[in-house]
């Protein structure tokens, strides 16, 4: 018991440092385009003070690309704060698609970096779960992670969200990978300590080339 | 004679306002947003200095390095890092590169750096025609 409380407790460390390295390494990629921004307003009083006048539309495009990188940066907050808020409840009722698409707002630079999409298809009707939040962000970042390593560049890796009978399910794929590499396909990290604390179940289908998430309507059921 | 310089960034916005600084300053600045792109400007052209970021699509910065080293060893690289860690300065260092700065860049630390390569004093702000 006590050493499955500790992989907890490392995988969910684990999670939260890799998205805090993430979304802070992308944070300083804001400061560093705001801080040539100011140093740009420098250089043009340092020309205005040398007789050079200053072009007010310049001022208001330069103005305005702080403020677009202002608005970048408090959305990367935002996320950061959704990830550490959503270990106050352990137990809640989360949308589905609304937690994929955090999730996947977070893994998009990762994404990028391997040339690689991530396309979510929303259901028709909002599916619901009751479930632990902090987990499941976990697990579906487990999966985001491993479908962006395993597919080629250039390629998306599509997420479908769908209501089931007994509850709900994730979709990653199709990809080839899996289709090919059967064995590959399994997420580096301790995921069954999490499919355990979500009671749910991860499917790989070699035909259909995709990776599934299945999970209860309620886990305390 | 003007110093040539190859700035490597995929962030676009990054990019755009490091090439007018550095125009600014009286430089001729060519930018690619991944490592193909500058391997292709490098066989094209000589530059001075390559500045480039860590974290690129495709081949990184680290991996950018040491392969462009194997062919021109003379080539002064500069390293944009926005990790905090002093682990992949060393790392790119080691690998030969000229400098690391970290994201945001001291700029003036950085024209400083470019003036030293080619043993010019410090450039003066000029409007570009």
């Amino acid at each position: 018991m006590t050493e499955t409380k500790n992989n907890h407790s490392k995988t969910g460390v684990r999670f939260f440092g890799e998205i805090t390295a993430l979304l802070s390494h992308e944070l300083k990629n804001v400061l560093a385009i705001i801080n040539e921004n100011a140093g740009l307003l420098e250089d043009f009083s340092v020309m205005a003070v040398g007789g050079n006048p200053i072009d007010p539309e310049r001022l208001g495009m330069i103005a305005g690309k702080i403020r677009r990188q202002v608005r970048r940066a408090d959305e990367m907050i935002k996320r950061l704060n959704l990830v550490g808020h959503s270990v106050d409840r352990p137990l809640d009722t989360v949308n589905l698609a609304g937690l994929v698409e955090i999730v996947c707002t977070m893994a998009a630079r990762k994404a990028t970096l391997k040339a690689v999409s991530l396309a979510i298809t929303p259901p028709s009707d909002p599916v619901t779960v009751k479930t632990d939040p902090f987990a499941l962000q976990q697990l579906i970042w487990v999966c985001i992670d491993r479908a962006i390593r395993i597919v080629e560049a250039s390629n998306t890796v599509e997420i479908a969200i769908k209501s089931t009978t007994n509850g709900a399910t994730i979709v990653f794929g199709p990809m080839e990978a899996i289709r090919n590499k059967p064995a590959d396909t399994g997420p580096e990290w301790p995921q069954k300590e999490l499919l355990g604390m979500l009671n749910a179940d991860l499917v790989t289908d070699r035909n259909q080339g995709t990776l599934a998430v299945q999970l209860p309507v309620d886990i305390t059921e | 004679m003007s110093k040539k310089i190859l700035i490597v960034d995929d962030d676009e916005d990054l990019l755009e306002i490091m090439v007018e600084r550095m125009r600014m300053r009286g430089m001729t600045v060519v930018s690619a947003k991944t490592a193909s792109e500058a391997f292709i400007l490098i066989e094209q052209e000589t530059f001075d200095v390559m500045i480039i970021d860590f974290m690129l699509p495709g081949i990184d910065g680290l991996q950018a390095i040491k392969m462009i080293l194997e062919k021109q060893p003379d080539m002064r690289i500069i390293l944009l890092t926005a990790y905090a860690t002093i682990e992949k300065e060393s790392e790119a260092l080691a690998m030969g590169a000229w400098d690391v700065e970290e994201k945001p860049v001291d700029f003036d630390r950085l024209t400083r750096l470019i003036n030293a390569q080619t043993g010019e004093a410090g450039t003066k702000l000029k409007i570009e025609d």
